[in-house]
């Protein structure tokens, strides 16, 4: 009895300490994770864009592929790996030697969260437009993307 | 009847190509400035809008050697001198007339050319980390078009401020002096002003 509860003690505290370490990824970690999101967001939204833009021929299966691939990447959420201690470069480090974040992103983190979220629903249209495989409405939906993506950038990216 | 012909005569001032381009070029700033700021698709136009200023400005600099007579860089841009004589003239409210751009007036002409031409230049190797590239990105380093992206988007408030500026100054010479310069760069024709001394009718 009295073991046993040792046993389930320490588990707890064991999953309590996984847990806390996930949350409290590494800086260098963390800067790599959402840089590499966004890197994969930016991949599927390129030739999406480009569509809906008229500058690449109009292909549906691929634009739904990538509208597809877009929605499934972007719920990764990116905006959990911007925890404290993530709002500088990492020096000497090969993986996370720059972040284009703007210190609004700490300071304002409400509307972070808006200007973020506005695109998760931007990206769910778009899927759902890729879905309805109405042309017009796809790159309707594509165009809506880019005004979130830069709605986000230009008050929490530097440039 | 010596007095039948009257006080103020039009005479041509800007040619017909100059005011399609000056006009052409505002139309083209207000397209860049509006689509540049909403983003999305709009994007492409911005780029479209961008060559056509690019072009605009080809034009304006062939046209500042063998356009027509206020349309020629020597013919407006002056020394210092001239500058100051035309400062005293706003200052003591003494009235001027300058057919073409007046001293002070062609070195602003020249600062927003110049400023136009740097938001179009720095256009070309900007990428906006969305989906949109300028044509010469891919032959410089992202870093360096990073950069000339963020002074794309800092010669933006120069650009307002010029322009602000320009807008500001055609008010000043309306009320303040009693010149319309916004007709003449419409029909082109700008009225000479009274003789100085008109000659007196014999008695």
């Amino acid at each position: 009895m009295k073991r046993s509860l040792k046993i389930a003690t320490l588990s707890t505290l064991v999953l309590a300490a996984a847990t806390a370490a996930y949350a409290q990824m590494k800086p260098e970690d963390a800067i790599r994770a959402r840089q590499s999101i966004m890197r994969v967001v930016a991949l599927n939204f390129g030739p999406v864009a480009a569509m809906a833009q008229d500058k690449m021929p109009f292909n549906k299966d691929a634009f739904v592929a990538n509208a597809t691939r877009l929605e499934s990447v972007w719920a990764m959420d990116a905006s959990r790996f911007f925890g404290a201690g993530t709002d500088k470069p990492v020096s000497g480090s090969k993986i996370a030697g720059f972040t284009d974040a703007t210190p609004a992103v700490w300071s304002d983190p409400a509307k972070f969260k808006a200007a973020f979220d506005e695109n998760t629903s931007a990206i769910g249209k778009l899927a759902a437009a890729a879905r309805s495989g109405d042309e017009a409405a796809m790159k309707a939906a594509a165009g809506n993307v880019g005004k979130a993506c830069k709605g986000c950038h230009d008050d929490f990216r530097v440039k | 009847m010596a007095r039948s012909a009257p006080l103020t005569q039009a005479v041509p001032a800007w040619d017909l190509f100059l005011r399609i381009f000056h006009w052409t070029l505002a139309s083209l700033m207000v397209a860049s400035v509006t689509t540049g700021l909403l983003g999305g698709n709009l994007m492409k136009w911005h780029m479209w809008s961008g060559y056509g200023i690019l072009g605009l400005l080809a034009f304006r600099l062939a046209w500042g050697f063998v356009g027509g007579p206020t349309a020629r860089f020597a013919a407006f841009l002056r020394g210092p001198g001239a500058v100051w004589a035309h400062l005293q003239d706003l200052l003591r409210r003494r009235p001027s007339f300058h057919l073409g751009h007046n001293p002070l007036g062609g070195w602003m002409v020249v600062l927003m050319l110049l400023a136009v031409l740097f938001q179009a230049a720095t256009g070309l190797f900007s990428n906006d980390d969305i989906a949109t590239e300028g044509p010469l990105y891919q032959y410089i380093s992202k870093e360096l078009s990073d950069r000339l992206t963020g002074l794309h988007k800092l010669n933006v408030k120069l650009l307002y401020g010029l322009v602000g500026l320009h807008v500001a100054a055609i008010a000043f010479y309306f009320f303040a002096r009693g010149e319309n310069l916004v007709g003449p760069m419409i029909h082109g024709r700008k009225s000479l002003p009274p003789e100085p001394e008109p000659e007196k009718d014999p008695q």
